[in-house]
């Protein structure tokens, strides 16, 4: 959320004048709003979760301020939503009706200006902060799954997001393979060109595998130093085979340009599928990952910069 | 004319009376005071008001007249919040008392009122008429 944008709002009132006075309102308090004219338009609206902002008239036909306030509570929505009552009650027990309904404030009709935008600033500063919270926590979390080096995902990752996949494939039925891949040499390259370039390569790895990756689908974590895996969710042995040599190729035929010259580098492969039908899932795993890593092992055994699916094991 | 329409000082000499009675059909000066210099502002403002207020007052003819005294209530507060838009004062208060009275007062009472509303908009729709036409 960028905090010099104009929040969303959506201002729902059944009467045209109140609607459009209101609109006006907000629009010059700095608010993109939007209208709806009654509490099923207003809930389809948010449902959308564009909004930050709720402005809503307490009675209304079909459905009152107070009953689309607990809908509203009760919906799943990606960011907090600042409720505003307008209200023309004035009975205290009214105000905590609507409070008690899910809305975070209130203002007595006919509004006035002044009075509407700052307690509206109110709301932003509510929002603001409850969005800059969640941007933390996601963060924090993108942190804990990420490796710092390389920008893929962790081993934790792998060890809890693995099972995920094993489940998921089971119960669709459909494949699940991972390529388990190690660099060349790359003890040397750290010797010869020091640790900087040998994080570049790393780093370099990363990237060629994620070109050929399928976005939101396939991803890579850093098993541990050089080793690295490629889980591809839905994809069998071969196809599986066909993206590590893509990767293979890819890594091969690239330069990384350093003080003491151009450095190529090449990796080696293995390819398992799951192929456990029984078991536990944390089983399943551990096979499938055995298996990429026997077939790792052929590739270093048989030359390096090569790949060996566990069906040649 | 001016004080008639609410844009001078119709209220300062009327102390004592019925404020429902002196209250300007429509307070063009304390609307001004309201959303500022935006003349097209306020022509567009009133014209909605008198689209909408036409429609609500049929429905509260048809209310009335089918004795559905929750919808005469629910329609007299729609009118209100409405009409305190516009600064139709006379409207608002008309609508107040026969929100507040819907549910208890006699039928030709609530007949009554609503034929003072229709009064009343009568007014208005003059003065929306000389200063937005």
């Amino acid at each position: 959320l960028n905090v010099a944008a104009p929040l969303r709002l959506l201002l729902v009132e059944d009467e045209p004048t109140q609607l459009l006075l209101t609109q006006r309102m907000l629009r010059q308090g700095g608010y993109e709003v939007e209208t709806a004219s009654d509490g099923a338009t207003a809930l389809a609206k948010l449902a959308t979760g564009r909004f930050q902002l709720l402005v809503t008239d307490w009675e209304m036909p079909g459905m009152d301020g107070p009953t689309l306030c607990r809908k509203v509570r009760a919906t799943r929505l990606p960011g907090y939503l600042y409720i505003l009552l307008l209200t023309g009650q004035i009975a205290t027990r009214s105000v905590v009706i609507g409070l008690e309904a899910g809305a975070d404030d209130y203002v007595r009709k006919p509004a006035d200006e002044a009075e509407l935008l700052a307690r509206l600033a109110a709301g932003r500063r509510i929002v603001q902060l409850e969005q800059s919270l969640r941007d933390a926590n996601a963060q924090i979390k993108r942190l804990s799954v990420t490796d710092p080096l390389v920008s893929a995902f962790n081993r934790r990752y792998l060890n809890e997001q693995l099972l995920q996949e094993v489940d998921l494939a089971r119960r669709r039925q459909q494949p699940l393979s991972v390529i388990l891949a190690d660099l060349d040499y790359f003890k040397s390259i750290n010797d010869q060109y020091g640790h900087q370039i040998g994080d570049e390569v790393l780093i370099h790895f990363v990237a060629q595998a994620s070109g050929v990756l399928r976005d939101e689908i396939d991803w890579v974590a850093r098993f541990g130093g050089e080793e690295f895996v490629v889980v591809l969710p839905g994809i069998g042995l071969a196809a599986a085979v066909t993206v590590a040599e893509q990767i293979r190729a890819r890594c091969a035929n690239a330069v990384i340009a350093t003080e003491a010259g151009d450095l190529k580098f090449t990796a080696s492969f293995g390819v398992a599928t799951l192929s456990a039908t029984r078991g536990s899932n944390a089983a399943a795993a551990t096979m499938l990952l055995r298996e990429a890593d026997a077939a790792l092992y052929r590739s270093k055994r048989e030359g390096r910069n090569r790949i060996t699916g566990a069906d040649r094991l | 004319m001016l004080d008639r329409h609410g844009l001078g000082t119709a209220r300062e000499g009327a102390r004592g009376a019925n404020p429902r009675l002196i209250a300007p059909a429509l307070d063009l000066v304390r609307l001004r005071a309201t959303v500022g210099d935006d003349w097209q502002f306020m022509k567009e403002l009133c014209r909605t008001f008198m689209a909408s207020s036409r429609s609500l007052l049929e429905e509260l003819q048809h209310a009335v007249s089918c004795e559905d005294r929750p919808q005469v209530k629910a329609v007299a507060h729609k009118l209100k919040g409405g009409a305190g838009s516009v600064c139709a004062q006379r409207i608002m208060d008309l609508s107040l008392a026969l929100e507040h009275t819907a549910l208890g007062a006699p039928g030709n009472e609530l007949a009554g009122m609503v034929d003072q509303i229709r009064a009343a908009l009568g007014e208005c729709a003059s003065v929306v008429e000389v200063y937005f036409s």
